[in-house]
């Protein structure tokens, strides 16, 4: 089968590809920037998603299109994301339909759920984004699955929790540092509520599985065992044997403040974080499950591994700048002065 | 405890005219989300530098026109306690405070800020001498403000909050006229050379029909904009607040300044603020009394 991977050289894309490839299919990316350690029989296309023309072109002859293109939230982007994340994926899936594709798996967001009343989550659990990122994910989700349907267009969706692992710090490299010089590091409200993750491996797990069984449908996936971000961070700290202590932020004062710092563009933190960290979240993973998905990592064997990987990768880090945002170190910016009040 | 000529010079207690800022916090959905609110303030702190940066550019525009009005002699530069020079400069440093203070904070606010300064140098300059183009330019200023304070929080205004906002201050521009008509009415050419082109009716009749467009508008919001539909219930206060204040400008004249009005009439300012008390009430607990 031939492959097209949209944002292939990003986090996911670039993991869907590789993984793709291993199985030995046919795979080609298309993405605005070229990963330097691509395989070579990755074919790459330099394209970005808003060109109609280019995009088309890509398309052809290809049995499967896997749409990873995204502007994270960390990225920032403001009216980018409605542009990107609504119009980029209803763009490309106006064309894979056009090109006569036989499967479109879009990747979405756990960000469409906002911040959930009901928890588990279910896939009958009402869509409610609370920021901008996520309003422009669902908008963009809507549209994908309105050209599917109207175009009889089979179309796998794939909502994952916070990814971990395979080099993804995200906002944690963050508090990894802290912990690292043994400095406090801090929860907005208490951290007691339970918090998923999902490692990027069993995401590509149950990718493939969702792949191969060939059901059309929309996906929850986060790891099945996991506690609360306080318990996380406490046991990470324990294994890594530094003095750090989790402290609880007030949530209403934390978040009025990190708004503020994120007007001024003085924190790295973006609305995603700071509006919905604070509260419980986590998908019901049953029906995943159920066709056969194992996942490997719980939330703390993902922390700590993570952890490792930092450890490892610590000074490459600290100097690395280019790369799209998921594989960028995060900057602490004004979180700094936390940092060394800690 | 008596204002400096400077502060004078920066008309503070106009700055609540800047609170159209809050407008789109308040009235797009997120009034319960206080997390919003200190960006909001940011741009009402540009707001005031912005606007005051041209309370100072007009003062100096009209410090020879000002010698004659038996009041605004008495401003700081027509008195001369504040000198032409250190105006000027005040005026450019709180313009250029506003204008790189937005534009760090986002586009659309910096837009809006450039915008707002370009329509009040126009106006100044030239459009306060054109009938309707006076009002349409002063009704601009707070649409303007309104919009700052929208994109800061990364939305898009909404078709009711621009109609309600532009017809609202359209009648507090008109009645502003109205009030400047009948109490200069000797002068009338020497102060504001657009009084001359206006006359009292024909400014009954615009104040009659912006006033009604007002509530039509504020109706069919409460009716059509996706609120709950028991926001139907603050129309009565809406409609006292418009009529009311109709009244005081024809009636007892008031209204050459909405500020000071709310300060002269209590009651005025209480209305406001029942109306808003319930409507964030019925924003906040979704009472289903209507269909």
């Amino acid at each position: 089968m031939r492959h097209l991977v949209t944002g292939g050289s990003g986090f996911l894309g670039n993991l869907i590809a590789r993984r793709l490839l291993a199985r030995g299919e046919q795979v080609r990316i298309l993405d605005i920037w070229e990963d330097a350690s691509r395989p070579p029989a990755i074919e790459f296309v330099r394209c970005d998603i808003l060109d109609r023309d280019g995009v088309a072109a890509a398309m052809q002859g290809v049995d499967v299109v896997h749409h990873n293109v995204a502007l994270v939230p960390l990225t920032k982007s403001g009216d980018r994301f409605r542009e990107v994340n609504t119009e980029g994926s209803r763009l490309a899936a106006e064309l894979a339909a056009r090109a006569g594709v036989q499967a479109f798996i879009h990747m979405s967001s756990s960000a469409l759920y906002g911040n959930p009343a009901q928890l588990p989550i279910t896939d009958q659990t009402p869509l409610r984004p609370v920021e901008i990122y996520g309003r422009a994910k669902l908008a963009g989700e809507q549209a994908v699955l309105e050209v599917c349907k109207k175009h009889g267009l089979p179309l796998i969706v794939i909502r994952p929790r916070t990814i971990l692992g395979e080099g993804r710090l995200g906002i944690f490299q963050i508090l990894f540092e802290w912990i690292r010089e043994g400095r406090d590091v801090y929860t907005i409200g208490d951290g007691n509520g339970l918090f998923q993750f999902v490692h990027a491996h069993d995401l590509m797990d149950f990718y493939m599985i969702a792949l191969d069984s060939g059901r059309t449908g929309i996906y929850n996936v986060g790891s099945d065992r996991f506690g609360t971000l306080r318990e996380g961070l406490e046991r990470l700290i324990q294994v890594a044997g530094t003095s750090s202590r989790v402290r609880a932020l007030p949530p209403g004062l934390t978040i009025a403040t990190l708004t503020l710092l994120d007007t001024l563009h003085l924190s790295p933190l973006a609305p995603w974080h700071y509006l919905t960290y604070h509260k419980p979240f986590h998908f019901d993973v049953a029906p995943l499950l159920a066709m056969g998905w194992k996942p490997r990592y719980s939330n703390d064997e993902m922390f700590q591994e993570s952890y490792a990987w930092f450890l490892q990768h610590y000074d490459r880090l600290m100097a690395e700048k280019a790369g799209g945002a998921h594989r960028r170190p995060v900057k602490e910016a004004i979180l700094r002065v936390v940092k060394w009040l800690s | 405890m008596a204002m400096s000529p400077r502060m004078r010079l920066l008309r503070p207690w106009q700055w609540t005219k800047n609170a159209f800022v809050f407008v789109g916090v308040l009235f797009g959905g997120h009034a319960g989300d206080w997390h919003l609110y200190p960006p909001v303030l940011l741009v009402f702190v540009l707001a005031c530098a912005a606007s005051s940066a041209v309370y100072v550019f007009n003062d100096i525009m009209d410090r020879e026109r000002d010698r004659h009005h038996p009041l605004k002699c008495l401003r700081p530069i027509p008195s001369g306690a504040v000198s032409l020079s250190q105006a000027a400069l005040l005026s450019l440093t709180l313009g250029a405070t506003a204008l790189l203070g937005s534009a760090w904070l986002h586009f659309g606010t910096f837009l809006c800020i450039l915008l707002y300064l370009i329509n009040n140098i126009l106006y100044s300059l030239w459009l306060k001498d054109h009938p309707l183009l006076d009002v349409l330019s002063i009704a601009m200023g707070f649409m303007l403000r309104m919009l700052a304070g929208v994109y800061i929080l990364g939305e898009l205004p909404t078709s009711w909050i621009l109609l309600c906002t532009f017809f609202l201050t359209l009648f507090l521009g008109i009645a502003k006229r109205r009030a400047e008509m009948a109490t200069l009415s000797g002068q009338v050419s020497r102060q504001r050379l657009v009084l001359g082109k206006y006359s009292l009716p024909f400014l009954d009749i615009l104040l009659g029909a912006t006033g009604v467009m007002t509530m039509v508008c504020y109706a069919l919001f409460t009716a059509l904009g996706g609120k709950s539909p028991a926001q139907i219930l603050t129309l009565p206060l809406v409609f006292y607040a418009i009529f009311h204040y109709l009244r005081l400008v024809l009636v007892h004249n008031y209204g050459e300044d909405p500020t000071d009005v709310l300060f002269k009439d209590p009651r005025l300012a209480l209305i406001i603020a029942a109306w808003l008390t319930l409507y964030l009430a019925i924003e906040q607990g979704h009472p289903v009394l209507f269909r």
